[in-house]
C-alpha cells in the first residue's frame, strides 16, 4: 500500500531525515519510534504530502503521490500533533465545520468519548485530553485507507487509548493501513506490528 | 468618532467625510484581518485544509466572505449613523453603502494576501501595513472618489463599475495567490 524510497529531508539546511526506507502493508501497522527532534512529524508531514523531500519518493498504490496530491490525500487521515480543532467554537460547530464529519450526526459521533454533555461549550474551555479525543474522531468518520496519526496516544486516559488501539485493530481487520507515531512503547501485547526507529 | 472631535462645520465635515469613511474602513479592516488565519495555522485548522485534498481557494473564498459577512456588513447597517454624523443627503448615503458593498470585498481579499502572508510571523502589523497600503492605494482613490462627485450631483455608475471590478477580479485571483502562500509558508 504504502512505500517509502530512501526519503531524505533536510530541515535549516541540516540533514534531518537520511535515506528513510520501507513498507507498509494494507492491514499493516507501523508504529514510528524516537527521541523528540528526531524527525517523527517531518516524516509523517512527508508521507502526508505536506513536505517535498529532498531526495527518494513516496509511492501510494504504486504512485508517485505527488502525481495526484489532492486525489491521494482523499485517500488518507492526518491527525496531526495539533487538533485541528478552533477554540473559539462550540464542539457541535467545530464537528459541523469540519470537512469529514459533515455526513454524520454529531451526537451520536460525541457519545464515543462520552462527550455529549460538552457539546454546546466552547472547545478552548476542553482539556487538553477532550481536545484530542475531538481530533481523533475523524477516525470514526473517515473511510480513507490509509491513516497517519501524530503522537495519537498523548494526553490520553486509560478508556480513550483502548477506544483508539480497537479502532485501529477494527481498521486494520477490513484492509486499512496505519502509521503512527509515538516516543513510546505502544500498548499493544499481542497484536502484530512493525517497529521503525528514526 | 471623528466627526465628535471637529469642528461642527458641515462644509468642513462633507469635505473630510469620503477620505476619512475610507481610511478608517481600511484601518478596521486591517485590525480585524490581522489575525484572519493566525488561529486556524496555530491550531492545526490549516494542516487539516491541507491534507484534505479540497480545493484550498475555495476554502480559503469561504473564509474571506464569512468574515466579510460579519464584519463588514454591519458597516452597511452604519450607514445612516454615519450619513447622519457627516451630514450626508439621502442619495449620498445610498451612494456609501454601495461603495462599501462593492469596494470592500476587494480590500479584504487583499487584507487576506497580507494575513497569509503574515502568519507565524510577530509584528504581522507593521508587514501588513507596508504591503497592503500601496496595493489598497487605487481602492481607497476610487471608494472616497465615488462618494465626492456623488456630492457634486455627477454620475457615479462608471466609479461603482470600476470598485465591482476590482472587487470581481480579487474575488477570482486572490483566493489562488493566498492558497499559493498558504501553501508555501507549510509546505516548502
Amino acid at each position: 500500500m504504502l512505500d517509502v524510497l530512501n526519503l531524505s529531508f533536510d530541515y535549516q539546511e541540516q540533514p534531518l531525515l537520511t535515506k528513510v526506507a520501507f513498507h507498509l502493508p494494507a492491514g499493516g501497522l507501523l508504529h514510528l519510534r524516537g527521541g523528540n527532534g528526531a524527525g517523527k512529524t517531518t516524516l509523517l508531514k512527508l508521507i502526508a504530502g505536506l513536505y517535498r523531500p529532498a531526495e527518494g519518493e513516496v509511492q501510494f498504490s504504486g504512485q508517485n503521490i505527488h502525481q495526484d496530491l489532492a486525489a491521494y490525500q482523499r485517500q488518507l487521515c492526518f491527525v496531526g500533533h495539533k487538533t485541528g480543532i478552533n477554540p473559539s467554537l462550540t464542539l457541535r460547530e467545530n464537528c459541523f465545520f469540519d470537512l469529514q464529519y459533515q455526513d454524520s450526526p454529531i451526537e451520536q459521533l460525541i457519545t464515543v468519548f462520552k462527550l455529549e454533555q460538552h457539546l454546546d461549550l466552547p472547545a478552548g474551555l476542553l482539556s487538553a485530553g477532550q481536545r484530542r479525543q475531538v481530533g481523533l474522531l475523524r477516525l470514526w468518520m473517515s473511510d480513507a485507507k490509509l491513516w497517519l496519526l501524530d503522537e495519537p496516544l498523548v494526553a490520553l486516559d486509560d478508556k480513550a487509548l483502548e477506544l483508539i488501539m480497537a479502532k485501529i485493530a477494527a481498521h486494520r481487520e477490513q484492509g486499512g493501513a496505519v502509521l503512527l507515531t509515538s516516543h513510546q512503547k505502544l500498548p499493544l501485547n499481542s497484536v502484530n506490528y512493525q517497529e521503525y526507529c528514526l | 468618532m471623528f466627526p465628535l472631535t471637529l469642528k461642527p462645520e458641515v462644509t468642513l465635515l462633507r469635505t473630510i467625510a469620503p477620505g476619512l469613511v475610507w481610511m478608517a474602513i481600511l484601518l478596521s479592516m486591517l485590525l480585524s484581518a490581522e489575525r484572519l488565519f493566525q488561529q486556524d495555522y496555530e491550531q492545526g485548522v490549516m494542516e487539516q485544509w491541507l491534507v484534505s485534498g479540497r480545493s484550498l481557494p475555495l476554502l480559503v473564498s469561504a473564509k474571506v466572505i464569512a468574515h466579510w459577512l460579519f464584519n463588514l456588513l454591519p458597516l452597511l447597517i452604519l450607514c445612516p449613523l454615519v450619513a447622519l454624523l457627516f451630514s450626508l443627503s439621502v442619495w449620498e448615503t445610498w451612494v456609501l453603502a454601495l461603495t462599501i458593498l462593492t469596494g470592500t470585498p476587494a480590500l479584504l481579499f487583499l487584507c487576506a494576501l497580507v494575513a497569509a502572508f503574515g502568519v507565524g510571523i510577530n509584528q504581522r502589523g507593521v508587514l501588513m501595513a507596508l504591503i497592503l497600503l500601496p496595493l489598497a492605494l487605487p481602492l481607497l482613490i476610487f471608494g472616497s472618489g465615488t462618494l465626492t462627485i456623488a456630492m457634486q450631483d455627477l454620475p457615479v455608475r462608471g466609479y461603482l463599475a470600476l470598485l465591482l471590478a476590482m472587487s470581481l477580479i480579487a474575488a477570482g485571483f486572490l483566493p489562488y495567490a493566498i492558497a499559493g502562500v498558504i501553501r508555501i509558508s507549510h509546505v516548502d
